[in-house]
């Protein structure tokens, strides 16, 4: 976009050039190693949403669910995943996003941390990618609410990516019964 | 009344009456007066001339006495003595004697010589007294001188005479001697008025009757009753009648006399030349005015005029009434003749006279009771010739019907020769069209025959159908629950691609949390993740064409259904042709037999409609002989109905 503003003047074209030669070198090598992250692409709503790997333990599928009364509406239930007991958060009701019904590609998304372990749950998981952490960049200005606390970046393709660690220490995920 | 002279009877009559009642009397009357007129004229000159004569006797006899006084004198002695002797003194109251009881002015002698001897009047004795002039004057010299030659009494004309003023006449006779000598002459001196004294004595009661003398010179020789002044020598008479009496010896003449005045007149000659031998002669004239003379006529003018009046008014209205005894009937009897002409029937002339028994009353009778005959013969003739002309109007409206229908009748007869050819014609054509039927028929039966049969085996094939397409309806049942148990087989193998591409991202995050070592499982993950998706999409793609297929099934089960449906209704429309075709063989059989009654009977039709043509055409000839017919009747009717107009229009005019 940059680029456009002095078009004009040929000495600073050979000077972006060559800069942008220089960049496209950089970049190539980074990804490989230090600036990319692997992130985990999630539908919620119709939107896509992406979490980094690093706290994610498993991917459950969406069954079995057991209502717990007297939780936050966000707090959907409990699952049974090989003997554990994990609650699920709904990220819809959280984010004040359109509810959608369940389906048989809903799955749950088990974040865990040392302190907290809660699953996510995700209208379709639609696999792992790697982002480069230069493609992440601020959130979008309509991106509101309580939505932006938990945001880390939107990419290109206008994947949010959540901040994984935000969400396992918040506190209102904390619930005393 | 009087509208025309020309017109009217009456004053025909009236005029008739006048012309001849008046012109007769008029004639008449004129005839009177002239006649009397004349007779009186004759009358009146009659008795002028009578008094002419008489008077004229008289001046004769007078002037003709005196000169035998004067020739007895002159003879007598004392005349010749007194001339021997000269004593004219002696003689004195002799001639004084004479003059006074004759009237003479005078009484004068002449001796031979013409010499004034003596003069009586003056007593002068001439000889003796010579210191007296002699008078001598051309009278007495000419008298004097005449008597001298002739030695005959004679006489002068009256002549104004010296000194005197009355004119005189001079008389002279010649004295003789004893000798037988004439030795002087003797002259009376006689006064004019003498003469006039004689004749103008009113005698008889004519009053404006006159006698009066006229000298050769027109002069009165004696005086007029109706001149004031003396006229003898002064009034000159300078008429017809005066030149007349100097022409002939006497006559009458009617003139105007010397004042301008209508007279009648007689004349004569007093001849003297002969009766007393003068040398001239007087004329007497005689004249009564006409207005005396005809005084009787005036008044027989007068009665003739007013008994002309008193006649006239006597026939006038004898006239009138006699004209209007007659004409008047015959002016009313005319009047209703002229009603009666004009068609007014109920004249009948008012009696005014009913007694009257003369011909105009027994016309008058017989016209009233002609009329009241007539009256009651026309009202019979009147009525039926209304009937005539009703029934007339009858008739002709009954014929123009008759003419009408029988026209009509002609054209329905034409229709109907020309409706039966056509039918003759149609009968031919059905009867053909029938055998043709009759035929088809035939072939009719067998094609149904063949059709029927047809349909049978068309019923089988389609049962053959609906069994096939049971089987196929079936054999898509089982294909689409078939499809279903695919379909659940898909929804496992999606499921399990589902699973594994879970599981892959599993084994990715459990090969992220490796690190390091992690990294080759990382890769056999994310080829597992490939997989999943790789039947994921077969999967999808194998749903794709179930669902085709299942699409397909559904399509062909429906296929299946209508055509089963379609191969029921084509066996029952198959059993209904088979129906139809059955029921179209008999009816084709019973219009076969139908075709062959048609021909029969067509052909009995036939005879009947050649049969119905003779007919026809013997009617239609009757029609047309009848429209003719007719024609002439409607001919015939025409005049009647002018006929029946005129009637009417003659009858209509008239009056009962």
């Amino acid at each position: 976009m940059n680029t456009e503003i002095f078009k004009n003047d040929p000495k600073t074209e050979i000077i972006l050039n060559k800069r942008a030669r220089k960049l496209a070198k950089e970049t190539s090598e980074s990804i490989n190693h230090e600036t990319t992250i692997t992130v985990v692409e999630f539908q919620i709503a119709h939107e896509t949403y992406a979490l980094a790997l690093d706290r994610i333990r498993i991917i459950h599928p969406f069954k079995e669910l057991t209502f717990i009364p007297g939780t936050p509406d966000f707090i959907r239930g409990v699952i049974n995943l090989r003997g554990e007991i994990i609650s699920v958060v709904d990220l819809k009701v959280f984010f004040d996003l359109p509810d959608q019904d369940f389906t048989n590609l809903s799955q749950v998304i088990i974040l865990t941390s040392e302190k907290m372990e809660f699953g996510i749950l995700a209208d379709a998981v639609l696999g792992i990618v790697e982002i480069s952490k230069n493609d992440i960049q601020p959130s979008l200005p309509t991106l509101t609410g309580i939505r932006a606390d938990y945001l880390k970046g939107v990419t290109g393709n206008g994947t949010v990516v959540l901040d994984v660690e935000k969400l396992l220490t918040d506190e209102k995920m904390c619930i005393n019964l | 009344m009087f509208r025309s002279i020309s017109k009217s009877i009456m004053a025909k009559l009236i005029i008739q009456f006048f012309i001849v009642g008046i012109i007769p009397l008029i004639g008449m009357g004129t005839l009177t007066y002239y006649l009397s007129k004349d007779a009186m004229q004759t009358a009146v000159f009659n008795h002028i001339t009578s008094v002419n004569s008489m008077q004229k006797v008289q001046v004769l006899g007078f002037l003709k006495d005196r000169i035998k006084n004067l020739t007895l004198l002159s003879r007598t002695q004392h005349i010749r003595a007194m001339l021997s002797n000269q004593t004219y003194q002696e003689m004195s109251p002799i001639f004084e004697y004479y003059m006074k009881v004759f009237g003479y002015n005078d009484i004068i002698l002449l001796n031979e010589e013409g010499q004034t001897l003596y003069s009586a009047a003056k007593n002068i004795e001439y000889d003796i007294n010579s210191e007296v002039k002699v008078e001598t004057d051309i009278v007495t010299k000419g008298l004097w001188e005449k008597i001298i030659n002739t030695e005959i009494p004679t006489m002068t004309d009256i002549i104004k005479y010296q000194n005197d003023k009355a004119p005189a006449l001079f008389m002279g006779a010649p004295v003789f001697a004893d000798t037988g000598e004439m030795n002087a002459v003797l002259i009376y001196q006689i006064n004019a008025t003498r003469i006039n004294a004689l004749i103008s004595e009113k005698t008889g009661m004519d009053e404006s009757r006159d006698t009066y003398l006229v000298g050769p010179d027109l002069y009165m020789r004696s005086s007029s009753r109706f001149l004031e002044n003396d006229a003898i020598l002064k009034q000159k008479v300078n008429t017809r009648t005066a030149t007349q009496a100097f022409k002939k010896r006497f006559g009458t003449e009617r003139d105007k006399d010397y004042r301008g005045i209508d007279v009648l007149s007689a004349y004569s000659h007093l001849e003297l030349p002969t009766k007393i031998g003068t040398d001239f002669d007087w004329a007497i004239i005689t004249k009564v005015d006409e207005s005396e003379a005809f005084a009787l006529l005036e008044k027989l003018e007068k009665n003739i005029i007013y008994g002309l009046g008193i006649l006239i008014i006597l026939v006038g209205t004898v006239g009138f009434i006699q004209s209007r005894m007659i004409a008047k009937p015959i002016n009313e009897l005319s009047y209703r003749i002229v009603m009666l002409n004009d068609g007014d029937f109920t004249a009948e002339v008012p009696l005014t006279h009913p007694n009257r028994s003369d011909e105009i009353g027994l016309l008058l009778k017989t016209f009233n009771d002609g009329s009241k005959k007539f009256r009651l013969q026309m009202k019979s003739l009147l009525d039926s010739t209304n009937l005539l002309v009703t029934s007339i109007t009858r008739i002709s409206t009954t014929a123009s019907q008759l003419a009408t229908s029988a026209s009509e009748t002609s054209s329905s007869i034409s229709e109907v020769t020309t409706t039966a050819e056509e039918v003759k014609q149609t009968s031919q054509v059905a009867s053909e069209k029938a055998d043709y039927v009759a035929r088809s028929a035939d072939s009719t039966t067998r094609i149904s025959y063949a059709g029927k049969q047809a349909t049978e085996n068309t019923m089988i094939g389609i049962d053959r159908i609906r069994e096939e397409m049971n089987h196929i309806a079936e054999g898509t049942v089982q294909l689409s629950g078939q499809t279903k148990s695919i379909e659940d087989i898909i929804n496992t193998v999606s499921d399990i691609a589902d699973q594994s591409n879970i599981l892959s991202v599993n084994a990715a995050i459990e090969a992220a949390k490796a690190g390091e070592h992690g990294k080759g499982f990382a890769v056999v993950a994310q080829e597992v993740k490939t997989l999943a998706n790789q039947s994921k999409e077969a999967t999808n793609q194998v749903r794709e064409i179930l669902g085709d297929i299942q699409k397909a099934t559904a399509t062909a089960v429906m296929a299946t259904e209508r055509g089963t449906k379609t191969v029921a209704e084509a066996v029952e429309l198959s059993e209904q042709a088979g129906d139809a075709i059955d029921r179209l063989s008999n009816r084709v059989t019973e219009s076969s037999e139908a075709a062959m009654q048609i021909t029969a009977s067509n052909q009995q039709q036939l005879s009947g409609m050649d049969q119905l043509a003779q007919a026809m055409e013997s009617i239609n000839d009757a029609t047309q002989q009848n429209l003719e017919g007719v024609k002439h009747l409607e001919d015939a009717i025409k005049g009647l109905e002018e006929m029946a107009q005129t009637l009417t229009s003659v009858t209509s005019s008239y009056k009962i």
